[in-house]
């Protein structure tokens, strides 16, 4: 009887910690992972072209001889191509506007193709973006 | 003991119903529309037209440069999936070589499969004063001294091309074309085919649709190695044999960027 009522108190007890008190916002809970972007000042040089690099600049995308959009992401002349005046590409009166930021966020045309940048790199890139997006 | 499991039993209730914070988000209001741009590319067959009187070859080996390269666009319509169109109001993109994207405004969201629009302007607006918009205050786009009387040129492409009969010239035996092209000839509406996959515009998420103009298509069935084909420089030679035939080219000018 007495094996009983504890394996009762103890199955509820577990109950009462499984089923208890939860907040759905666990971001709010749990420390989040770090993002520069959330810091620091960013550098297209050190944060933005290793992004380029490892997701843009890719044989049949962005770089070669014919690069899809006729843009080439390759680390020598991301940011040439990238600042071209006219291009739209970089808008630092209306950041979010930016072609290079829209492009990440089509739900059209999703770049790049092979699935969305992190949240982390596009909260980098906007950021350049916000900061004038300077050559740095 | 029964009221010990009685009180638990409760005390559980009373546990799994309360210290819920189901903190939902407030609901907002949707907001149904997004901010659209048209990208334009100027180009001379496959070549971007990176700067003017740079010499291009096309794929056909025939030498082209331009000296200017302008138009345009008016009565924009995004083509609703059941083929309804949604007309972008009170816009007039004049087009030039160095600027790519051009602002169309604020759309409702949704999905669309295609874009339609006119190469020029429509005959109301052609006697409108310069000054009265600021897109159509530029002189090279007048045929004449003034805006008016004569109205606008829709089309301004001049420079010059390889007129050899095999398209296998020189440089230096490129001769000067210059093409104004204007009036209700040159008024032409392009439909742009289905896009694939269809535009999905989305609550405040800036969208650009991107579109080539292709020049070198203006050339289509010209015979070149005639000088008096290359000119098409007012009102009148608009009407003229080669002028319809220039002006036809005119919706095959346009393809999306692939």
């Amino acid at each position: 009887m007495r094996n009983r009522q504890a394996t009762y108190l103890l199955a509820c007890s577990v109950y009462m910690l499984v089923g208890s008190c939860y907040n759905d916002k666990a971001d709010r809970l749990y420390a989040p992972v770090s993002c520069k972007a959330d810091t620091a000042i960013i550098s297209f040089k050190n944060d933005l072209i290793p992004v380029f690099t490892s997701s843009c600049a890719l044989s049949g995308c962005h770089t070669g001889p014919s690069p899809e959009g006729h843009l080439v992401l390759d680390s020598a002349v991301a940011f040439a191509n990238l600042s071209k005046p006219g291009s739209g590409y970089i808008d630092t009166s209306a950041p979010e506007s930016s072609l290079l930021y829209t492009s990440l966020l089509s739900t059209t045309e999703p770049m790049p193709p092979t699935g969305k940048l992190n949240d982390c790199n596009l909260k980098m890139i906007l950021k350049w973006l916000r900061e004038k997006a300077p050559d740095n | 003991m029964k009221q010990v499991f009685m009180l638990l039993t409760a005390a559980l209730l009373v546990f799994n119903t309360s210290c819920k914070k189901n903190e939902t988000t407030p609901t907002t209001t949707t907001v149904d529309s997004t901010t659209l741009y048209i990208h334009l590319h100027t180009n001379l067959d496959t070549n971007e037209v990176e700067d003017y009187n740079t010499v291009y070859e096309m794929e056909s080996g025939r030498k082209v440069s331009a000296g200017i390269a302008q138009l345009y666009l008016s009565h924009i319509q995004l083509i609703k999936e059941d083929g309804s169109a949604y007309d972008i109001p009170n816009v007039i993109v004049f087009k030039v070589q160095e600027t790519e994207p051009y602002l169309l405004g604020k759309v409702p969201v949704g999905n669309y499969k295609s874009v339609r629009f006119y190469v020029g302007l429509d005959s109301a607006t052609n006697t409108f004063a310069a000054t009265s918009n600021a897109a159509l205050n530029h002189s090279e786009m007048w045929f004449n001294a003034a805006a008016q009387p004569g109205g606008y040129v829709y089309v301004n492409f001049q420079g010059k091309i390889d007129t050899t009969t095999d398209g296998d010239g020189t440089e230096a035996q490129m001769q000067p074309f210059m093409y104004m092209l204007g009036t209700g000839a040159a008024y032409k509406q392009v439909t742009m085919p289905d896009h694939t996959p269809v535009y999905n515009f989305t609550k405040d998420n800036t969208q650009y649709i991107h579109i080539i103009i292709d020049y070198a298509k203006l050339f289509t069935g010209v015979p070149l190695n005639n000088p008096l084909n290359l000119m098409i420089m007012n009102a009148g030679a608009n009407a003229s044999g080669i002028g319809t035939t220039v002006n036809n080219n005119i919706p095959s000018m346009f393809s999306y960027e692939e």
